[in-house]
C-alpha cells in the first residue's frame, strides 16, 4: 500500500476545503471494506483519504421521516441497519437482507452509504499489478481494453452492491451533498451504469443519507443466489417490490448497475394482480429481456438459468406476502 | 485418566485471545523487511538483473539475485531430483519463481525496490499441462529432464494380463482428472532470520519440518548443519503444505547475512497462491477388473501427476499414490504406471491425505460402477472386498488392526443407508466411499522413529521436548495428556517446547499421521522411564527397601502402606536435592519396525493403518445445479480416540475441506494464468457452509500406537469427493469424473446429457467470457 494524506473533517464544508487544497485525488472512506482492498492492490492510489465518519451530516442512525417513511444516515452500518426496530417494523425484508451481506466483520464495518458507492468489480481489474503484468491496462485502469466483454466498447466491471438492487426496487432517494448544494436522487438513476465509476457522484460529493418512502401497502422480496453462504459476492440478487403505485423488478450483480426489467415488471404484476401467468413465466419475461455479462461466478447461460429459477421464486413470495400483507426476508 | 477424556486443546485460550506468537508476529530491534521479485513470466531464459537503482534507494539495505547466493541445486531430501534453487540465476519456469529478493527498513521501501529491479528475460515457449508438456519435441524446462518427465515410477503384483483375461469377468475402465486447491492456511509463509557474530544463522519458521528444513537451508547456503538453527513457533496451520524449503527461507537468511540485521519475509495472500505448495493435480487412468461374484479381481492404473516446474516432495507422493489404496480391499493383481510431468506452474506440496483424495476418488467411483453393473448395493460390495483385521495385503502391507468393515456397518446403520435407498426421492442420492491412511509412513531406509526428553521439575512439573511440532493440529495436547496419563499429574502441570533443532532432537515432522503413533509412543517411553525413575526416588525419599512403589493421582506410596507416601513434587525435589541425586530427565526413543515402501519387494511402510467409511445425502437443486448436502456420515478406525473432542474436530474440518475440494474449489488456470489468487473467488467453503457431520468411531485398538491409537488427521477428506460424486450420481443419473463438481457443471450435465457418466474437457475452456447479444 502506498503512503496518503489521511483526513478526518468534522464536516462537510471541511471536507469539501480539505479536497480544494489538496495536491491530487482524495478517495472518501467509510468503512473502508471496499477501499483498503483496493488501496492495497494498488488500483486506486490517492494522494489523501477522507474519512467521513465523523462528519455531522452523515450521521449514523435510522430516523422517522415527517411522511412516514425512513431516513438512514450515510454512516449506519449495515449491522445497525439490520438490527435497526424501526426498518425491522417496517422493512423486514431490508433489515434481513442487510443481515446477509459478507460477514459479521464487514456488516460491523461497513455503511450503508458505503454500500450503495460500491466499485463494480471484474476479474482483471480487482487484482494486483503482479497479477496484471502480463495484459495490457483495460480501460478501467486507463488502457484500451475490456477482459470482460472484448468485444464491446466500454468497461463492463459489475455492479457488487447488496442494496444497490433493493434501494431501486424500494424507489428509495438518495441525498447527495455537494459544495453546490444537496439533492435527492432517486436510487434508480444513482447508479451510473458505466463500469468504470459505479455511481454518478462527482469529486466532493457525497451521499449523506438514504430516504425511503413510506410502508405502507408495499412488500419487499429480496434474494441472493451466492456461492458461498457468506463473504461472497452473489453471483446474481433479485429485488422485487409490489405496492400500491405497482411493481419494481431489480436485478443485481449481472450488470454495471441494478436492472430494472419493465417486461418482467408486467408479468409480475399480471400475476400479483390477476392471477394471470405463473412465477415461472415472470422468470422467463426476465431473462429474456435483460443483457447478462459473464464473470467468473458463472457464464451467461448458467446465469439465465439461475435467474429465471430466483426470479420465479420472488414472485411467488412476493405473492404469498401481498395476499397475506406479511412481508418475509430472505 | 487423562487419556480418552475430551480435552480441549492446551493453547486455545491463548490462541483465541490472539496472544499466542506466530512468525508473522516476531520483530527484533532494527529488522528490515523483505520482499520477493517474482518471475512475471512463466517460462523465460534470464538475460541479465540489473539491481543497481534498487540498491540506491534510500532505506533498501540489501539487494540479493540468484548470482549472489550459492549457485546450489537442492530437493525434497538426498532421494528425490536436485533440481530447486533458492532464487533462479538461468531460468524462470512459472510465474512466481523467485527471481531476487530485497531487505529495507520498511515493506514500502522493500516495494518500490522491488519495482526498481530491471530484469531482462527471454521468454521461453510454455508447457501448462500434461499434453503439452509431453508432446513431441516439446520444450524442455528441465534440460536433464527429457521428455518433461520429471520421475516415472512402474511396478506390477500377481499375474494382471490373466486377471484381465479371465472369462466372465467384469471390467470397467475410466479416466479422472482432479484440480489444484490451495491448503488455505491462515498464517501465510513466513521467515524471520538472524545471524550471530559467531556465524551462526537462527531462522524462525512456521514450519512442521525443522529438521529437514535445517538440512535443506544449510545445503542451499552450502553451510555446516549445525551452524543452522530452525526454531518453530506457533504456525498459523500448513496441512502438508509448510514442509517445503522453499526459496523464502535461504533468501531471508541471505539477506540477513548481508546486512547483519535480522530480516523477516512475509507472504502475501496472493504469493501464497502464485508461489507456495497446493495439492498436486492429476489424470488418473483406471481399470478395475471383478468376477460376477463381486471379488474384486485386478486393477491397473496409469497415473500423471503435474508437479508444476519442481519436484519438490511429489516424488514421495508418487510412491503413496502407487500402494495406499490398493490395501483398503482384498485384491491380488495390481499393475501401476505413474509419471511426474514437469509444467509451467508452480511446484505442489502435501495437503491433508497426499494424493489419497485424488486415488480414492478415482478407485471408489469404480466400485460403485461395478456395484452397478452387477447390480449390488455399493456398500454390501465394499464389505465384501473389506480389508480384515490380519490381512497381509497385495503390498505386503500388514494390517495389524483394521476396522474398516465395521466402519462401514456404523455409517449404513447411523446413515439410515437401507431405508433411505428403498425409499427414493428425486433429485436426492447417497454415495458411500472409503479410505485406508497410512500412519507414520516410512519414507526412508535411516531413522523413522522419534525421540522425546521429558523434564521433572524439581517442583514437580513435566517439561516435555520433542522435534515433531504442533502446528495447530494438537500435538502438544496429545502429548500433554499421555504424560499426565503416565504420571497422573494436572495437565496444566506438563508444558511441552515447541521445536528448536538447537534443543530438540532431531524429528521427522507431523506429516504422514506419524505424530500420535510416532511421536506419542516417543513422549510415553519418555513418560514410562520419568515414572520409574519416580519410583526409585521415591523409594529412597521414603526409605522403602522392599515393597512396591506405586503412582497414583499425583502421589508415589508404598502398596500397603498408605500412610507411606510422598507427591510427584516432592519427589522431584529430593531428587534434585539429595546427595548424589540429580534432575529428573529421560529421553524416550521410538523407533518403527516398518520397511520402506519399495514397488519390487513386499513391504510393510507404516506402523498402523487407519481406515474410514463415510455416507453422504445430498438433494440436488435441478433449476440451479447446488447440491445441498443433507448429512455427511462418518466413521473412523483411528485406533483409541485419545481425545474425543480433537479427533471429532479432525474429521469435521477435514470434511469441509473434502467438500471444498469436490463441489467449489478451485485453483482455475487460463491459458497457463491463474485466474484468482485470493480467497474470495477460489471456492473455499467457510464455516457457516458446513453440513451436519456425525462422528463416529470403530472399536479398534491397535497394538503399535500408544494405548491402541493410531491417525486421525487425514481420514476426513479422502472419501468425500467420491460419497459426494456417488450421491449425485444417485440423485441425478450423472457420474462426474471431474473435479470440482460445480453448480454449473451440473446444471450443464442435467440439460445436455442422458444418464450416463461423462467427462469434462479441459476446465479453461468452462468459462466463456462472452456478452448476451
Amino acid at each position: 500500500m502506498e503512503d496518503f494524506i489521511y483526513h478526518k473533517p468534522a464536516s462537510l464544508a471541511e471536507l469539501w476545503s480539505l479536497i480544494e487544497r489538496a495536491e491530487g485525488p482524495v478517495s472518501p472512506l467509510a468503512g473502508g471494506t471496499d477501499l483498503v482492498p483496493a488501496l492495497k492492490l494498488g488500483t486506486l492510489r490517492p494522494a489523501a483519504v477522507a474519512d467521513l465518519k465523523r462528519c455531522a451530516e452523515l450521521r449514523p442512525g435510522v430516523r422517522q421521516a415527517p411522511d412516514g417513511g425512513l431516513v438512514i444516515g450515510a454512516t449506519t452500518t449495515l449491522h445497525d441497519m439490520a438490527r435497526s426496530p424501526l426498518v425491522a417494523a417496517s422493512r423486514p425484508a431490508l433489515a434481513e437482507a442487510a443481515a446477509t451481506v459478507a460477514s459479521y466483520q464487514i456488516r460491523n464495518r461497513g455503511t450503508v452509504g458505503g454500500n450503495l458507492c460500491l466499485d463494480t468489480r471484474c476479474s482483471y481489474y480487482n487484482q494486483s499489478a503482479f497479477w496484471r503484468q502480463e495484459y495490457p491496462d483495460c480501460r478501467k485502469l486507463g488502457g484500451g481494453s475490456c477482459y470482460v466483454v472484448p468485444a464491446g466498447d466500454g468497461c463492463h466491471a459489475l455492479s457488487s452492491s447488496d442494496l444497490a438492487p433493493i434501494m431501486v426496487a424500494l424507489e428509495a432517494g438518495v441525498e447527495v451533498a455537494a459544495a453546490s448544494g444537496a439533492r435527492i436522487v432517486p436510487a434508480e438513476v444513482f447508479f451510473s451504469g458505466d463500469g468504470l465509476r459505479a455511481t454518478i457522484l462527482h469529486e466532493g460529493e457525497v451521499v449523506t443519507a438514504v430516504h425511503l418512502p413510506p410502508a405502507a401497502g408495499r412488500h419487499l422480496v429480496f434474494r441472493r443466489f451466492a456461492q458461498r453462504e457468506t463473504i461472497d459476492f452473489p453471483m446474481l440478487s433479485v429485488a422485487a417490490e409490489a405496492g400500491p403505485d405497482g411493481v419494481r423488478l431489480v436485478v443485481g450483480h449481472v450488470a454495471s448497475r441494478p436492472l430494472r426489467s419493465p417486461a418482467g415488471e408486467a408479468a409480475l404484476s399480471a400475476y400479483l394482480s390477476v392471477g394471470r401467468g405463473a412465477p415461472g413465466i415472470v422468470g422467463e419475461a426476465v431473462v429474456d429481456e435483460l443483457r447478462l455479462t459473464s464473470s467468473v461466478r458463472g457464464a451467461v447461460s448458467y446465469k439465465k438459468r439461475v435467474l429465471q429459477t430466483v426470479v420465479a421464486g420472488v414472485a411467488t413470495e412476493l405473492a404469498a406476502a401481498v395476499s397475506t400483507g406479511r412481508e418475509r426476508g430472505v | 485418566m487423562a487419556i480418552g477424556k475430551p480435552t480441549p486443546v492446551v493453547d486455545a485460550r491463548a490462541k483465541v485471545t490472539g496472544r499466542s506468537e506466530y512468525t508473522v508476529d516476531l520483530h527484533r530491534p532494527g529488522m528490515l523487511y523483505g520482499k520477493i521479485l517474482r518471475s512475471p513470466h512463466h517460462h523465460a531464459r534470464i538475460v541479465s538483473i540489473d539491481t543497481s537503482a534498487a540498491a540506491r534507494i534510500p532505506g533498501v539495505k540489501a539487494v540479493v539475485t540468484g548470482f549472489d547466493l550459492p549457485r546450489v541445486r537442492y530437493g525434497f531430501g538426498i532421494r528425490h531430483r536436485q533440481d530447486m534453487c533458492a532464487l533462479c540465476w538461468d531460468k524462470v519456469r512459472f510465474k512466481g519463481d523467485e527471481v531476487a529478493a530485497v531487505a529495507a527498513v520498511d515493506e514500502s521501501t522493500a516495494a518500490q525496490a522491488l519495482d526498481s529491479i530491471v530484469v531482462e528475460y527471454e521468454p521461453l515457449p510454455t508447457l501448462f499441462d500434461f499434453d503439452a508438456a509431453l508432446a513431441e519435441g516439446a520444450t524442455l524446462l528441465h534440460d536433464d529432464a527429457p521428455g518433461n518427465i520429471a520421475g516415472t515410477l512402474a511396478f506390477a503384483k500377481g499375474d494382471v494380463d490373466a486377471a484381465f483375461a479371465e472369462p466372465g469377468v467384469v471390467v470397467v475402465e475410466g479416466t479422472y482428472t482432479t484440480q489444484r486447491v490451495h491448503q488455505c492456511y491462515m498464517e501465510p509463509m513466513a521467515c524471520l532470520a538472524e545471524w550471530s557474530p559467531d556465524g551462526r544463522l537462527t531462522v524462525h519458521i512456521g514450519s512442521m519440518n525443522t529438521s529437514g528444513i535445517r538440512s535443506m537451508l544449510a545445503a542451499s547456503l552450502e553451510m555446516p548443519i549445525s551452524k543452522v538453527r530452525v526454531v518453530q513457533p506457533n504456525v498459523g496451520g500448513s496441512f502438508g503444505s509448510k514442509v517445503t524449503n522453499a526459496g523464502i527461507y535461504p533468501a531471508t537468511a541471505w539477506l540477513a547475512k548481508l546486512t547483519g540485521r535480522p530480516a523477516r519475509i512475509v507472504y502475501t495472500r496472493e504469493e501464497e497462491y502464485f508461489a507456495s505448495r497446493p495439492r498436486v493435480n492429476n489424470r488418473i487412468w483406471l481399470k478395475t477388473a471383478v468376477r460376477r461374484d463381486g471379488s474384486l479381481l485386478a486393477r491397473e492404473v496409469k497415473l500423471l501427476n503435474d508437479v508444476g516446474a519442481y519436484v519438490e516432495m511429489a516424488a514421495a507422493m508418487l510412491e503413496v499414490m502407487s500402494h495406499r489404496s490398493d490395501s483398503l480391499y482384498r485384491i491380488p493383481n495390481i499393475r501401476f504406471d505413474g509419471r511426474m510431468v514437469y509444467t509451467n506452474r508452480s511446484p505442489v506440496g502435501a495437503y491433508r491425505g497426499f494424493g489419497n483424495p485424488q486415488m480414492t476418488f478415482a478407485y471408489e467411483e469404480q466400485l460403485d460402477r461395478i456395484a452397478r453393473e452387477l447390480n449390488r448395493d455399493p456398500l454390501e460390495l465394499r464389505l465384501q472386498n473389506a480389508s480384515r483385521q490380519g490381512d497381509v495385503s497385495v503390498h505386503g502391507w500388514e494390517l495389524q488392526s483394521c476396522g474398516y468393515p465395521e466402519a462401514l456397518e456404523i455409517v449404513r446403520e447411523r446413515s439410515g443407508w437401507d431405508r433411505k435407498r428403498a425409499e427414493r426421492k428425486p433429485y436426492h442420492g447417497l454415495g458411500v466411499a472409503g479410505t485406508i491412511h497410512e500412519g507414520d509412513d516410512r519414507h526412508s531406509t535411516g531413522f523413522a522413529g522419534s525421540e522425546a526428553t521429558l523434564e521433572i521439575t524439581e517442583d514437580g512439573r513435566a517439561l516435555v521436548t520433542s522435534g515433531e511440532g504442533e502446528f495447530g493440529q494438537g500435538a502438544h495436547t496429545t502429548f500433554a495428556q499421555i504424560v499426565a496419563e503416565e504420571l497422573t499429574i494436572p495437565l496444566e502441570d506438563i508444558t511441552v517446547r515447541f521445536p528448536d533443532t538447537d534443543v530438540s532432537a532431531y524429528a521427522l515432522g507431523p506429516w504422514g499421521s506419524r505424530i500420535t503413533i510416532s511421536g506419542g509412543n516417543a513422549v510415553k517411553f519418555a513418560a514410562e522411564a520419568a515414572r520409574n525413575q519416580l519410583m526409585e526416588e521415591a523409594a529412597i525419599l521414603l526409605d522403602v527397601r522392599d515393597g512396591n512403589i506405586a503412582l497414583a493421582g499425583g502421589r508415589l506410596f508404598v502398596e500397603g502402606h498408605p500412610t507411606l507416601s510422598a507427591s510427584v513434587a516432592e519427589v522431584a525435589h529430593s531428587a534434585l536435592y539429595r546427595l548424589n541425586g540429580g534432575i529428573i530427565r529421560t529421553v524416550g526413543k521410538e523407533e518403527p519396525f516398518t520397511s520402506m515402501m519399495n514397488p519390487e519387494i513386499q513391504s510393510n511402510p507404516c506402523s498402523a493403518y487407519s481406515f474410514a467409511a463415510q455416507v453422504a445425502e445430498v438433494t440436488v437443486d435441478p433449476d440451479t445445479g447446488q447440491v445441498h448436502i443433507d448429512g455427511i456420515w462418518t466413521a473412523n478406525d483411528c485406533g483409541t480416540v485419545l481425545n474425543p473432542l480433537m479427533a471429532d474436530a479432525q474429521v469435521e474440518a477435514s470434511v469441509l475441506q473434502g467438500i471444498g475440494f469436490t463441489l467449489s474449489e478451485h485453483m482455475e488456470y487460463r491459458r497457463g494464468h491463474l485466474r484468482q489468487a485470493g480467497f474470495l473467488r477460489t471456492g473455499t467453503p467457510n464455516v457457516f457452509d458446513m453440513p451436519p457431520v456425525d462422528v463416529q468411531y470403530t472399536d479398534t485398538c491397535d497394538p503399535y500406537g500408544p494405548y491402541g491409537a493410531k491417525g486421525v488427521a487425514e481420514l476426513g477428506q479422502p472419501p468425500i469427493p467420491a460419497a459426494l460424486a456417488g450421491a449425485i450420481e444417485d440423485a441425478i443419473g450423472v457420474r462426474f469424473t471431474s473435479l470440482p463438481i460445480t453448480p454449473e457443471e451440473i446444471l450443464r450435465a442435467l440439460t445436455t446429457t442422458s444418464s450416463k457418466a461423462r467427462a469434462r474437457g479441459p476446465a479453461d475452456a468452462n468459462h466463456t467470457e462472452e456478452v448476451e447479444s
